[in-house]
């Protein structure tokens, strides 16, 4: 443990000493001593499975802890009795990764949901509930009619709104922000974390503690940073005196960071002849027509901020959307896609980007979330399955893609994220597309894991077939792709070709940002 | 050491639980006078066989996350309808072994129908099979109001007769159950239906043909329902309007406590089937002491409760693997 701050300056918003949290069988939360202020915006950063998600449940009372102290706002806290209703009234407030509201209710009512604006007796107060609605949405950056209901609503704005109750509804001094920022844009998440700072400064008897995965975020909005590392807090950084390297040293610890570079992702390769081609796919609202093709041993990056249109481009290749206009042609012949799996049979694999909900098959062993696509392929006549053969397959797959696991029959969700996305890529390879389309590959992936998937796509997956590759990271495209298409506002913007002047981050995130 | 507990009580939950229950009653019986022997043992298993049917059905569609109501008037309607064409619509097309070969086939179709407008219409399942529910047992009371008392022999063969002194309705059960674990265990379609139940959107992305295999869940279970039905009409020699009426209750009993969860994806076949059992012998045990009826349906509202509660305690053990 390491203070390179004098944590007493301010006053003290929350103390945590020895906090433990013990699971059957696994230790989740090892021994924690953290110090937060008043008045700052503290990081928490740390691989998957770091502990980080479950320290901010122990906070927020949601789970109780093993043994250990925490003290709020100069209150010490009963930890065996402990539980959100206290956490409340302590003025604590956890948001959520993913917001948590009842869908049908309006915005109003989910906002206020528990605490309404009281006119005596019981009776609420509809109309002032819509006004601050409307205020605390006009604060966060949204205009919204307060009676539409929640689930209308794109995650975004949830997440946005989630923040905005806890700050100025439940008023909370002590808000934590459970990687809010993953489900956001890029523009939102400046408007958010711009906002954090501000706040913070109008009302210094309040913290933040922002869980994230971004170094570069840490860095930008962050005044101190604790690191985890397997379940542990390692180290408490003064963001203003560490830089970006010596933070992403300490999140890893004896991993040594493989960088990703150029050098690896390849020479341009020969252009082979083109086998699918898009031509002037248009789905409204967001895809107003665009045109690309992809040749055979070809990466090519489909980059693009939210709403842009990529997401509905891949979507409407595999099967999951109807296209109002446009046609498929794959070795020049016209295709229909009308269903994924449509899209399989057409020889196009795809990765989804919300792997949790889109991909994985929890409760299942890694044998059958390796083959479900492609148990026809290993029947007897009878539509029996050859279970030698299937586990001998899947071992195969675990050693190319270096899953780390027990044994086939493993449940996959004994696995990390970062396993888990090897093994989902062993299923896609299984089936020998002659398209992988992967929509955030390393989205939740930990830093050492990605390195490995990036030098997969590119050299194990780009070889016999074309890859299109989603990616939020310019870096990653510039990395692994051969072109880079830019979607802006439901066009293509412009192609970055690799090999040519322009082909760099800089210029990528520029496009990427249509200025 | 607490992994190895920890593993251990996971391996009793979600396996071997049913089986020391039915271990417990077993030695408890044995000390019942009439219980120990072969032909009590084989009344029980006799017994045992249409409830067995109707407990598969059910386990398969709560297996994809759905629910069938009405399989209790499957088990009465199939064999109503195929009865009342053999006997009175159609007595000369329809001889008694068409009529044997055609019950199981209305079930199939009646659960391919129930299936198909709940799937592709997306309507509750449990709304859609309230009113077949209904509605076949409707007919039965139409069609039968009387009840039927004389059957062919060849109609009640399967359900009444005995090859080398054992009922054949067990060995159809046995036979039923062996096909189905081949498909759950070794075959694809198996292993899509585990994938449906448990994450149904990874399932179509990953290329299963969701609906279709939906809807042949319902289908299997009418089916099977069905086939409880003509073994019940057998053993019973008769069919009457209210036949199997309520059993639904006792069908869900079965499946819970085979540690068939009601969120989908998660059960095996060994379970029910163990399950099964040991509701025929907590019923067979009941008659021997010689329990009043009012009492018997007591013991099997407890029997649930506790079922309920385990299965609960088995589904936060899973979901604490996942947290960890």
């Amino acid at each position: 443990m390491q203070h390179l701050a004098d944590p007493t300056v301010g006053g003290i918003s929350y103390r945590l000493t020895g906090l433990t949290k013990r699971f059957p069988g696994v230790v989740a939360v090892s021994d924690v001593d953290l110090t937060v202020r008043r008045g700052e915006v503290h990081g928490i950063i740390g691989r998957n499975g770091a502990g980080k998600s479950v320290l901010m449940s122990l906070i927020s009372g949601m789970a109780r802890a093993t043994s250990g102290g925490i003290e709020i706002n100069d209150e010490t806290v009963d930890v065996a009795g402990y539980n959100p209703i206290r956490a409340h009234a302590l003025g604590v407030s956890l948001v959520p990764q993913e917001p948590k509201f009842a869908g049908r209710l309006s915005v109003a009512d989910n906002l206020f949901m528990g605490r309404p604006i009281d006119r005596g007796l019981g009776f609420v107060d509809r109309g002032a509930m819509r006004e601050k609605a409307k205020a605390v949405a006009a604060e966060v950056g949204l205009a919204i009619d307060p009676d539409e209901p929640m689930v209308r609503l794109p995650i975004e704005s949830q997440q946005l709104l989630a923040f905005g109750k806890a700050q100025f509804i439940d008023e909370a001094r002590v808000i934590l922000l459970d990687e809010i920022t993953a489900s956001l844009s890029r523009e939102r998440k400046q408007m958010l974390l711009a906002l954090l700072r501000r706040l913070v400064k109008a009302a210094p008897e309040r913290s933040y503690t922002l869980i994230s995965h971004h170094v570069n975020e840490i860095m930008e909005f962050c005044d101190r940073v604790t690191v985890m590392r397997d379940s542990k807090a390692v180290a408490t950084l003064d963001v203003a005196r560490t830089t970006a390297a010596e933070l992403a040293n300490w999140i890893v610890g004896d991993i040594p960071v493989t960088r990703i570079d150029a050098s690896h992702g390849a020479t341009q390769r020969p252009a082979s002849q083109p086998f699918i081609s898009i031509k002037d796919l248009a789905s409204a609202p967001g895809l107003a027509g665009v045109s690309f093709d992809v040749a055979l041993g070809e990466v090519v990056g489909l980059a693009g901020l939210d709403g842009s249109g990529k997401e509905e481009a891949v979507e409407a290749l595999f099967g999951m959307r109807r296209p109002d206009a446009g046609a498929i042609a794959i070795d020049g012949e016209a295709v229909d896609i009308a269903s994924p799996a449509h899209a399989i049979r057409h020889g196009i694999g795809f990765l989804p980007k919300h792997r949790e909900r889109q991909a994985v098959i929890p409760g299942r062993s890694i044998v059958e979330n390796t083959l479900i696509s492609s148990y026809r392929s290993i029947s007897t006549a009878l539509g029996l399955i050859d279970e030698p053969r299937a586990a001998a397959i899947t071992r195969e797959k675990m050693q190319e893609f270096k899953v780390k696991a027990a044994s086939p029959f493993t449940g996959i969700t004994e696995l990390s994220g970062g396993n888990k996305q090897k093994v989902l890529i062993g299923r896609l390879t299984l089936s020998s597309p002659r398209l992988f389309i992967l929509n955030e590959p390393t989205r939740g992936v930990d830093l050492a894991t990605k390195p490995e998937i990036l030098r997969a796509i590119r050299e194990e997956l780009a070889v016999k077939s074309g890859v299109i590759m989603l990616s939020e990271s310019e870096d990653e495209l510039i990395a692994v792709c051969d072109r880079i298409i830019v979607f802006f506002r439901g066009k293509i913007a412009g192609v970055l070709a690799r090999g040519t002047l322009g082909f760099t981050v800089a210029t990528l995130y520029k496009a990427i940002q249509g200025v | 050491m607490s992994a190895h507990v920890h593993r251990l009580s996971r391996l009793l939950f979600e396996r071997h639980l049913i089986w020391l229950l039915l271990a417990i009653l077993v030695l408890f019986g044995v000390s019942i006078r009439g219980f120990a022997t072969a032909q009590n043992l084989l009344n029980v298993m006799w017994a045992a066989a249409p409830l067995g049917c109707m407990v598969l059905g059910l386990f398969l569609v709560l297996l994809i996350k759905e629910v069938d109501l009405s399989l209790e008037s499957t088990f009465a309607f199939s064999p109503t309808l195929a009865i009342v064409a053999m006997l009175n619509w159609l007595p000369g097309l329809i001889p008694p072994i068409v009529a044997v070969i055609l019950t199981p086939l209305i079930g199939l179709c009646v659960g391919a129908l129930a299936g198909a407008f709940a799937v592709k219409l997306r309507v509750n399942a449990f709304l859609v099979t309230l009113a077949t529910l209904l509605l076949m047992r409707g007919a039965v009371v139409y069609l039968i109001p009387e009840g039927v008392y004389y059957l062919p022999p060849e109609y009640t063969y399967l359900g009444e007769q005995r090859w080398l002194g054992i009922p054949i309705a067990i060995f159809v059960w046995l036979l039923l159950y062996f096909i189905a674990w081949v498909i759950m265990e070794r075959h694809r379609i198996g292993k899509e239906i585990y994938a449906i139940g448990n994450n149904e959107e990874a399932a179509l992305l990953a290329g299963v043909k969701v609906q279709r295999t939906k809807i042949l869940c319902f289908a299997i279970a009418g089916f099977a329902a069905a086939v409880g039905g003509l073994l019940e009409v057998g053993r019973l020699q008769s069919v009457v309007a209210d036949l199997g009426e309520g059993s639904i209750l006792m069908v869900f009993a079965g499946t819970i406590l085979g540690g068939t969860s009601l969120s989908g994806g998660i059960g095996r076949l060994s379970g029910v089937f163990g399950a099964v059992i040991v509701i025929a012998i907590i019923e067979n045990i009941m008659n021997l002491i010689g329990i009043e009826p009012s009492i018997r349906q007591m013991v099997f509202g407890g029997v649930l409760l506790i079922a309920i509660y385990l299965a609960s305690l088995q589904d936060r053990f899973a979901t604490r693997v996942d947290k960890a």
